[in-house]
């Protein structure tokens, strides 16, 4: 019985506060959806120059798309897999260092998926402004 | 630099030989590179590289990132079906295994405690079998790439595998399954403890009255074919049709008539049991000697006439609807 109203007290405190963290949880979850849905696009809208791998870093940092290591480089290893990307060592200086530029496939991929991007964003737009939420 | 390796390694030892050089390579050459735009122009020291270190996090996690294999056992493509199958078998098969081994400890005339250790050892064992099982073989199938077939959850369905609506039925499939299960299950107990001593209770004679035998247990063991092939009928039919339920009222009152006789014209439990347990209870025997019996009758003969009832009542049920 006392039992019983202390489960039931300690409910009523810690449900609102658990409905929250999982309120946060969700937007975080949902943010990260939308970055991995953009992400490729990102780095192949730095690639208009060859770039090294940690100039590409830093160029989306710099944009305001920052994307950590742990994630990028894994993943230029698979664009290039799928030859989107080609990838060369430069030797000419003291430490050898590894640089990426679009193939002739990933120029294409480029530019059609940015005409997707766009045409994502008028639709999303136009839908938003009608709701008027 | 010694870090820098360190790390590097870390990172790498998991990874497949054919990808760990170049990967290597290119990590060593980041991190520098990092290194050195934290420091400027100044020499790069000790702690701009395990700060860098420390932003790139753990090792280990980065070489998951890295890692192109599939990240599941078993699939959403396989999951549903294995886990509905899974779900039904490791409640039914261990039931099943448990029960023959209770049967066959009673039978082997263990005490209670060997009895309820071999039933638990027994259910658990057949639990432990299905998971590893079932488990391997849907591994094995996702693994090897089978497809799972036209009718079970892909694309290519058609209309014509629609599944049609369950026809209403009075009598329910599980309850006549668990009848089943039930009378048999009532059935091997009675004839155990008709010829077996019941050891369980340590005692060496068996519990019912070996005079019973055989005629009486005879007719038990008939009375029981006769549920059985009802039950059958129930099965089949699925709804109480005037035939099944004057059946159902004939063998309850079959039943009614059985037990009563029994329990009045026979001597039910055996004297030499009654003798042990008088050793053990004295004078207190003769207070509760006749309880057990009637109670059980009584039970029995109530659950006989509501089911003769129940079936008249929903045999009318359905000639209205």
């Amino acid at each position: 019985m006392i039992i019983q109203s202390f489960y039931n007290l300690l409910l009523q405190y810690c449900m609102p506060h658990s409905i929250i963290q999982n309120m946060n949880e969700i937007f975080a979850n949902q943010v990260l959806e939308l970055r991995r849905g953009t992400i490729v696009l990102a780095i192949l809208s730095t690639l208009s120059q060859p770039r090294y791998g940690y100039g590409l870093l830093q160029a989306l940092d710099d944009a305001g798309v920052a994307v950590d290591a742990g994630t990028l480089y894994p993943m230029l290893r698979r664009l290039e897999k799928q030859e989107v990307l080609l990838s060369e060592w430069d030797t000419s200086e003291s430490r050898p260092r590894k640089y990426y530029k679009l193939s002739d496939n990933g120029q294409k991929l480029y530019a059609k998926l940015l005409a997707e991007w766009r045409q994502t964003q008028n639709n999303l737009d136009k839908m938003i402004s009608k709701e008027k939420i | 630099m010694n870090l820098i390796n360190r790390y590097v390694y870390a990172v790498t030892r998991h990874l497949p030989h054919s990808q760990r050089k170049e990967v290597a390579d290119e990590l060593s050459s980041t991190i520098q590179d990092m290194v050195a735009d934290r420091a400027k122009d100044k020499k790069p020291s000790t702690k701009a590289v395990e700060s860098v270190l420390k932003e790139l996090g753990n090792p280990d996690t980065l070489a998951l990132q890295y890692s192109q294999g599939p990240r599941y056992l078993i699939s959403p493509k396989w999951f549903a079906i294995y886990w509905r199958l899974i779900t039904k078998l490791i409640i039914i098969v261990p039931l099943i295994f448990a029960a023959l081994a209770l049967v066959g400890a009673l039978i082997g005339q263990n005490t209670l405690i060997q009895i309820m250790l071999t039933t638990f050892g027994a259910g658990l064992g057949a639990a432990v079998q299905v998971a590893f099982w079932v488990t391997l073989i849907f591994a094995i199938m996702e693994w090897t790439q089978v497809e799972p077939s036209k009718t079970a959850l892909t694309s290519d369905w058609s209309i014509e595998d629609l599944p049609e609506l369950p026809k209403k039925r009075q009598i329910g499939r599980a309850d006549s399954v668990a009848n089943v299960v039930f009378v048999t299950f009532a059935f091997l107990l009675v004839m155990a403890a008709a010829i077996v001593p019941a050891t369980w209770i340590n005692a060496s004679v068996p519990v019912l009255n070996p005079s019973l035998l055989p005629v009486w247990i005879l007719l038990f063991a008939g009375l029981v074919v006769l549920e059985l092939i009802l039950e059958i009928f129930k099965y089949r039919i699925g709804n109480w049709t005037p035939a099944l339920a004057i059946a159902n009222v004939l063998l309850n009152t079959l039943n009614v008539i059985y037990f009563v006789t029994l329990a009045t014209t026979q001597v039910v439990v055996n004297p030499a049991f009654t003798n042990l347990m008088r050793a053990q209870l004295g004078d207190k025997l003769d207070q509760i000697a006749q309880w057990p019996l009637i109670i059980t009758i009584t039970i029995i003969v109530i659950s006989c006439v509501l089911s003769a009832v129940e079936s008249v009542i929903k045999s009318i049920q359905l000639k209205k609807s």
